[in-house]
């Protein structure tokens, strides 16, 4: 929906830009404009386009003894996480974050990659829920 | 013993002025060498007192900050914490509870030898974790402090130790294997000379011109080096030539394989100890590392045809630690007999009867993707032929020894790399020339990932990596299908083995 109303207001705003250009310059230079803007356009569509395949592809799966993590769009990796080895959580939340109620959820484990598994967008509710879900497995160890 | 006492807090041995001041110098010249020739230059009037008194400021001034250092560095053992303060501006003081400390190792460096005192190593693990090296102490004051610790840390008891039976450890320390000089040299001729005479060689090209300078100001050493670097294009463009640099070059990646081995592995040691297994070596950097079997993550064995023939092997040992201290990690055994090899897998791995034994292999895109890199490669050994203006013939005769050898590497790489589950253990074959061997007790895997790329979905292969808390093992270009089979089972034993990973 939000992304719906950007690429209207986006459209009809350079629309306006075009035409008040059209009407400044010489047909030639306002050709050159034209072109410019509609390239830009479409690459920020296809910029759009392949955030949206990158969420998309985006994936998590909780059991009761594991959490996996599916990401990537050239190469796809999934990552599974047992409880067992989970170090510690975290949940972090940016300025960008907060604003839009969202949070990162990261689980570490003892391998020297650092963090292990990092899910970023989760509605803070949500990061809470999974958070002491899997705090609660641990402390049963 | 009595007189080592660590309730209190105490400062490093007398010497530790002279290992700080050592330790700045070597910062100060490592950071600052560039500017070394400038003091020397002829445009500075009165040249030499400048430098005199460059010098003493200099020496003064480290002194005065290696003595601060040393009177500002405190440490002690407080109930159930190793407590060490240091630093004036900066206050640093660090608590290390003793559950979290993994081993205490000992290192000399050649200042330290020459003044008589050892640098302590305390190192823990986890992510976040700190590591802790006190830089002098006498090696009576040494060996007390790892003692207490490990009382200490015994009396805490939180350490699970007890699910792995302590094998073959007596009470008093027995030496099992020392390296002589002798096999010391064995190892470095039997090395991988062909990858570092390719590093030389690359090197020597990169930097040619600058080596036409130096090379002139020597007087007799390395007519041949003058000769090849001043007649490059004459030698290069001549097979023989390529064959005569091939010799010299594989001549001097023995002797710089020679220097490194021994400079490192030198009257390497291994001794059982109640605590672990102690591995000492070095030439002037002595360290000592204890391995504890239970922190022991993966051992990779690596042999040749050469090392085989002569009835030796490198055994690589990779235990926990934190991600700052990935080096030290590692502890090499080079030159291990294969009945003390035998003896160690004994050891480190519980023999359980090997009831589910199976094998995968990669996919045949392995082999694709193999062929396809060679083939860049090869490319661009044909591209440099032709920017060298070789001769037709010369480039065929090239290219009739380069391609046969690359098809032979994929081909031994191909039916090297296996997979196999034997029991809990992982085994993992690969290795063109050399055979290298890598085992894991599977259970102790943090993470695991499955990477696909776009290309190897649509082919249906995959490829795993499993983390540990020493690196990653990877599983290259699997059966889609295996890799599922794989992860199963790995997760599956991970989350009903009851035994510790560390």
């Amino acid at each position: 929906m939000v992304l719906k109303r950007l690429l209207v207001f986006l459209v009809f705003s350079i629309t306006v830009l075009v035409g008040y250009f059209i009407q400044l310059q010489d047909w030639f230079t306002s050709l050159i404009l034209f072109s410019v803007l509609g390239g830009f356009f479409f690459i920020f569509l296809g910029l759009l386009w392949l955030a949206k395949a990158h969420f998309n592809r985006k994936k998590f799966k909780i059991s009761d003894k594991h959490i996996a993590y599916q990401e990537g769009l050239i190469f796809q990796r999934e990552t599974t996480v047992p409880f067992t080895r989970i170090q510690h959580i975290e949940i972090d939340e940016g300025p960008l974050e907060r604003y839009l109620g969202l949070a990162t959820l990261s689980i570490y484990t003892a391998g020297d990659s650092g963090r292990d598994l990092k899910i970023n967008g989760l509605e803070l509710q949500k990061a809470q829920e999974i958070k002491t879900f899997i705090s609660n497995f641990m402390k049963d160890e | 013993m009595s007189s080592s006492s660590f309730s209190e807090f105490r400062r490093q041995s007398p010497a530790g002025i002279v290992i700080n001041y050592g330790l700045l110098l070597y910062k100060l010249v490592k950071s600052f060498w560039v500017f070394i020739p400038v003091l020397f230059s002829d445009n500075i009037e009165n040249k030499w007192e400048y430098l005199l008194f460059v010098a003493t400021g200099l020496t003064v001034l480290l002194l005065i900050v290696a003595l601060v250092q040393f009177l500002f560095f405190k440490f002690k053992i407080e109930g159930n914490q190793f407590v060490l303060n240091k630093g004036v501006v900066f206050k640093n003081k660090t608590a290390i509870p003793m559950e979290r400390i993994q081993s205490v190792n000992f290192k000399q460096n050649i200042l330290h030898q020459l003044v008589g005192v050892t640098q302590v190593e305390i190192q823990t693990a986890g992510a976040k974790d700190v590591e802790v090296s006190i830089k002098a102490v006498s090696k009576q004051v040494a060996q007390d402090l790892k003692s207490e610790l490990q009382r200490t840390q015994s009396n805490a008891e939180v350490l699970s130790d007890s699910e792995i039976p302590e094998v073959n450890f007596t009470e008093q320390e027995r030496l099992v294997y020392a390296l002589t000089f002798l096999e010391l040299l064995k190892v470095s001729f039997s090395d991988n000379h062909l990858r570092s005479f390719f590093w030389i060689v690359a090197i020597t090209f990169s930097f040619g011109y600058q080596l036409e300078d130096i090379v002139k100001d020597w007087n007799f050493a390395d007519k041949l080096v003058q000769f090849v670097v001043l007649n490059k294009e004459e030698v290069v463009s001549s097979l023989l030539g390529i064959t005569v640099l091939l010799i010299v070059g594989i001549l001097i990646s023995v002797v710089v394989s020679f220097f490194r081995v021994v400079l490192r592995h030198f009257d390497q040691k291994v001794v059982y100890k109640k605590e672990g297994i102690e591995v000492s070596e070095g030439l002037f950097t002595r360290r000592e590392d204890v391995l504890k079997i239970s922190k022991i993550q993966y051992i990779v064995e690596v042999t040749n045809p050469v090392k085989k023939a002569m009835g030796i092997g490198t055994v690589k040992i990779k235990q926990a630690g934190s991600a700052k201290m990935k080096q030290k990690k590692l502890v090499e055994l080079v030159g291990v007999k294969l009945p003390f090899m035998q003896e160690l897998k004994s050891l480190f791995f519980l023999e359980e009867v090997t009831e589910s034994s199976s094998v995968f292999r990669p996919a045949p895109y392995f082999v694709f993707r193999m062929c396809l890199r060679s083939f860049a490669f090869v490319c661009l050994v044909n591209l440099l032929i032709y920017f060298n203006s070789f001769s037709w013939l010369e480039a065929l005769l090239l290219n009739s020894i380069l391609l046969p050898f690359t098809v032979l590497l994929i081909y031994l790489k191909r039916n090297k790399t296996y997979f196999q589950f034997d029991g809990e253990k992982l085994i993992i074959g690969d290795g063109k020339i050399s055979t290298i061997t890598t085992i894991i007790e599977f259970y102790k895997t943090q993470n695991i990932q499955t990477v696909q790329s776009v290309i190897q979905k649509r082919g249906g292969v995959a490829t795993i990596k499993i983390q540990t808390a020493s690196g990653v093992v990877k599983l290259p270009c699997l059966h889609q299908t295996d890799a599922i089979l794989i992860q199963k089972k790995i997760i599956q034993k991970v989350e009903n083995s009851s035994r510790d990973w560390i």
